[in-house]
């Protein structure tokens, strides 16, 4: 008799005789075959991790953040939100920004200020007033340099070497063209001095840098 | 893999259930799964014979279906019998065959029963059985692809028609519907002189 459920009593007889039937003579696995399927299900047991599918995935996913934050270790800059290696925009950024909550850019920012508070007068004679600044920094609307031209009369090009770059300006406070320059290192030095060359028909403005942990606060 | 054997064959009186072996086999119990093939093995092996009707056939989709199972253990869920879902692959292991190649036969016929390794108990019977076993695989054989699927699996393990409706995807009063057909045109077979 079968130990099937008996869902179908009315056919129950005749499937039991035919399920005898059916069963005899079971074929018989031939050693050869348990041999080879056995090892077969060993080498995929081996070969298969017992560890769900998405432990891997998990571990890809992981090793990826590791590289692309050693990546950008290396090669962002996490201090101002930008690539390494652009000097001009490198530039840009260098210029302190105001950012109350920085003390150490802040003392940065407000030396810039007295130091270049410089501008020409009609006679393109350079004169120093400490209360406005001269230039005006194109998408630094906060660092501004008294009778500075409008942030597109100047551009930023980059310097020669690398964590050097060089400011142009065209035309201040309506008196001529001035030719600007400047020289920033890298985060490490501050503006200490501005030289200024009266180099006509353009003026040539340089500052002196030194490292920041030698600044006045 | 002798040994292999002899050690599982410790344990194949196991009293561990189909699906407690399963979830063992699922938890770095290498065991397991062995156990679970020599319970199942013949029963497998039988169903595959009398489906695909080429003994080479059946051995190699045997092989087939049991790395399968190996390899699908870890997402085994204990939802019905362990047969249901031993089954269910059986069928997707058919299914996947006669999809790469046309059947290797469509009928039993290259199948005489002589080839089948057998028990050689009461010999005096077993022109008789072979008789009738053979009239029962040419009935099979004609039965319509639905009714037979349905049959085999109810003839060849102790399956209830909600199992069999779970492994073939219908439903349970379709399954008996089925096998209702199948046994009357299967019994007149074997039956009629």
């Amino acid at each position: 008799m079968s130990n099937r459920p008996n869902d179908m009593p009315d056919i129950q007889e005749d499937e039991d005789f035919l399920r005898e039937i059916y069963r005899r003579n079971s074929p018989k696995v031939r050693p050869e075959v348990d041999d080879r399927i056995l090892k077969a299900m060993k080498a995929e047991q081996k070969k298969r991790s017992r560890y769900p599918q998405w432990i891997g995935s998990g571990l890809a996913i992981a090793a990826s953040v590791v590289v692309a934050l050693t990546l950008g270790m290396v090669f962002y800059d996490w201090q101002y939100g930008q690539p390494l290696y652009s000097n001009t925009d490198r530039l840009v950024s260098a210029i302190p920004p105001t950012n109350p909550a920085a003390d150490r850019l802040g003392a940065e920012y407000c030396l810039w200020r007295g130091e270049f508070h410089t501008y020409l007068d009609k006679n393109q004679n350079a004169v120093r007033d400490e209360g406005e600044p001269l230039i005006e920094v194109a998408g630094r609307p906060d660092v501004r340099i008294a009778g500075a031209p409008q942030p597109d009369t100047f551009s930023v090009q980059p310097g020669p070497d690398k964590g050097e770059a060089e400011l142009r300006m065209n035309r201040l406070c309506g008196q001529g063209q001035v030719y600007a320059s400047f020289r920033l290192y890298d985060d490490q030095y501050r503006l200490t001095s501005v030289e200024e060359l009266q180099d006509n028909p353009e003026h040539r403005f340089e500052f002196g840098i030194a490292p920041l942990q030698d600044a006045a606060p | 893999m002798a040994e292999v054997l002899e050690a599982v064959g410790e344990y194949e009186d196991s009293e561990l259930s189909d699906e407690d072996l399963m979830l063992a086999s699922a938890h770095g119990d290498e065991g397991a799964l062995d156990i679970l093939y020599l319970r199942h093995k013949e029963a497998v092996l039988r169903f595959l014979v009398y489906r695909c009707g080429s003994w080479a056939v059946a051995e190699e989709l045997l092989q087939d279906v049991w790395v399968k199972l190996c390899r699908n253990r870890f997402s085994y869920r204990v939802t019905a019998k362990f047969t249901t879902y031993l089954y269910t692959i059986v069928r997707t292991t058919l299914i996947d065959f006669y999809r790469k190649q046309p059947p290797f036969s469509d009928s039993v016929d290259d199948l005489s029963p002589s080839d089948m390794p057998r028990d050689a108990h009461q010999p005096d019977t077993l022109l008789e059985q072979d008789e009738q076993q053979q009239r029962l695989r040419e009935a099979l054989n004609l039965l319509p692809e639905e009714q037979r699927q349905v049959m085999q699996l109810r003839l060849n393990e102790d399956l209830s028609a909600e199992e069999i409706a779970g492994i073939v995807g219908v439903s349970t009063n379709t399954v008996k519907s089925r096998i209702r057909y199948a046994t009357a045109k299967l019994k007149q077979a074997v039956t009629d002189e």
